[in-house]
C-alpha cells in the first residue's frame, strides 16, 4: 500500500457517509450564518479515552481550513479541559495558514462540565440557544450523549454522529441517521481529506480485522 | 528544521515518555507529572469557562442570565469550598459547603440521569415515525423484548421468555459488542501509531 501511494495511486476506502457530507454540512453553516457544533466528548489525554478523542480532534483539523475559509469557524464543546489548548491549537493555525489570525477567537472552544452527564446537559444547551446548524457527535460518549442528540432533533438540526462506546452507539442510533459506529470513528480523516496517511491506516484497520475474523472463524476446526 | 520541531522531537519525547512509563522505577514520576499536567489543565479549564461566559454575560444574547447566574454560583462554591478547607474554618461554613453538593449538584445530576431514559424513549418513537425501515423495526422490538422480560412480575412463567432473553443477550448482543469492540481496538492501535508516527502533509 506505501508503494501504490508512492506511485501516486491513490487508496480507495469504504464510503461512510457520517463524513462525506461535512465540508458541505460547514459550507451550509456559511450560508445561513450559522455555525457548526463539534461536540468532542468527555474523553482527555489523561485517560482510556485519549485515542478515541484525538479522533475527534483529527476530524476537527480536517474541517478547520474549510471552516476558516468559510469564515464560520465551529463551535468546539469538551468535556475535559487536556483538550482546550490541542482544539484551540488546531483553530488558531487554521487562522494563521490563511493569515486571517484577526478572527480567531480562543472562545470557539469550550469546556462545559467535568462529569458525563453536565458536559450533554450543557453541550445541550448550547446547541438549544446558539445559532447552530449543524451537530457533529465525534469522541467518547456515554448512555448521555442523547441528551444532546434529542436538542438537536428538536431544533430540526443535521445531525453527525460517530461513537465508539455501544452505550453511546445504543442511545445514537434511533436519534441520528448518520452514524458512524465503532471503528469508523477513527476513518473521519479519510473520508473528509482521502490524504494517504489516513487511507492507508483505515486500509490496514480493514485488512487486519478481516484476517482476524477468519481467524476467530477458522480457529474452531484446528483446536 | 520545522518538521524536525513540529514533527520529529514532540514524537521522539511522547515514544520516550511511553518506554520510562513501562519501567517500575520510572512510572510512578512520570504518573506523578501527568497529574501535575491534568491539574493545570483544570486551571485552564477554569479559566475558559470564565472568560466565555464574561463575554455573554457583557453582551446582549439569548443566554445572559444563564451565564451570570454561573459565574455567581461558581464563585460562591470556589469560595465557600476554599473556606471549609482552611483549618479554622466554622461548622456553618463546611455545612454550607456539603450542602451545594447534596442538596444542589447531586439532585441536579441524578435529574439528568432520569431525564436520559425520557429522552431514549422519545428518540425510540422519532424513529418509528421517521425511518420505517426493518432495522428500526428490529431495534425498537429487542428493546421491548429484553426491557418486557427483565421485570420479575409475581404469578407469571418467565421461563420460556428468560431463556429467549439470555439468548438474546448473551448470543446475539455479545457478539455484536465484541465484533465492535475489535474494530474499535484496532482502530485505536492504528490512530495511536498515527499520531505519534511524524507526518507528511499527503
Amino acid at each position: 500500500m506505501t508503494i501504490r501511494a508512492r506511485r501516486s495511486q491513490r487508496i480507495r476506502v469504504r464510503p461512510l457517509p457520517t463524513f462525506q457530507n461535512l465540508r458541505h454540512e460547514i459550507g451550509r453553516a456559511a450560508e445561513s450564518g450559522g455555525t457548526v457544533h463539534i461536540a468532542l466528548g468527555n474523553g482527555g489525554l489523561a485517560g482510556g479515552d485519549c485515542v478515541t478523542s484525538f479522533a475527534g480532534l483529527e476530524a476537527v483539523a480536517e474541517l478547520a481550513d474549510t471552516a476558516v475559509l468559510y469564515n464560520a469557524p465551529p463551535v468546539i464543546t469538551v468535556g475535559d479541559p487536556t483538550l482546550i489548548p490541542l482544539a484551540q491549537d488546531i483553530l488558531r493555525e487554521a487562522h494563521e495558514r490563511h493569515d486571517l489570525v484577526s478572527r480567531y477567537s480562543p472562545n470557539q472552544v469550550r469546556f462545559v462540565a467535568p462529569s458525563p452527564i453536565s458536559y450533554a446537559a450543557c453541550a445541550a444547551d448550547l446547541v438549544m440557544t446558539e445559532d447552530v446548524t449543524t451537530t457533529l457527535i465525534i469522541g467518547a460518549f456515554g448512555p448521555e450523549v442523547s441528551l444532546i442528540a434529542d436538542a438537536g432533533e428538536r431544533r430540526g438540526l443535521n445531525q453527525l454522529a460517530a461513537a465508539a462506546d455501544p452505550n453511546a452507539i445504543g442511545s445514537l442510533y434511533p436519534a441520528i441517521e448518520d452514524l458512524a459506529i465503532g471503528e469508523e470513528l477513527f476513518g473521519a480523516g479519510a473520508q473528509v481529506t482521502n490524504k494517504t496517511r489516513y487511507t492507508i491506516s483505515v486500509k490496514v484497520e480493514d485488512l487486519v480485522r478481516l484476517i482476524l475474523a477468519i481467524v476467530i472463524i477458522a480457529a474452531p476446526f484446528f483446536v | 528544521m520545522g518538521n524536525i520541531v513540529k514533527q520529529w522531537i514532540p514524537a521522539s519525547i511522547t515514544a520516550l515518555v511511553c518506554v520510562l512509563t513501562l519501567y517500575r522505577q520510572t512510572r510512578a514520576t512520570m504518573i506523578e507529572w501527568a497529574i501535575i499536567v491534568a491539574a493545570f489543565a483544570f486551571l485552564l479549564g477554569l479559566w475558559n469557562v470564565g472568560r466565555v461566559h464574561v463575554n455573554k454575560a457583557l453582551h446582549e444574547g439569548k443566554s445572559r442570565i444563564q451565564s451570570l447566574v454561573l459565574l455567581i454560583a461558581a464563585f460562591l462554591t470556589l469560595v465557600l469550598t476554599f473556606s471549609s478547607l482552611m483549618p479554622n474554618s466554622s461548622q456553618a461554613v463546611r455545612s454550607a459547603s456539603s450542602a451545594i453538593f447534596n442538596y444542589f449538584i447531586s439532585p441536579v445530576g441524578a435529574a439528568l440521569a432520569a431525564l436520559i431514559v425520557v429522552t431514549l424513549t422519545l428518540a425510540a418513537f422519532r424513529m418509528l415515525q421517521v425511518r420505517r425501515d426493518w432495522r428500526a423495526v428490529v431495534f425498537v422490538a429487542v428493546a421491548i423484548f429484553v426491557l418486557t422480560t427483565s421485570i420479575p412480575l409475581a404469578n407469571v412463567d418467565w421461563t420460556l421468555f428468560s431463556s429467549l432473553r439470555a439468548v438474546v443477550v448473551d448470543v446475539f448482543a455479545m457478539a455484536g459488542m465484541r465484533g465492535l469492540l475489535l474494530g474499535v481496538v484496532l482502530g485505536t492501535v492504528v490512530t495511536a501509531i498515527r499520531t505519534l508516527w511524524p507526518r507528511s502533509d499527503s
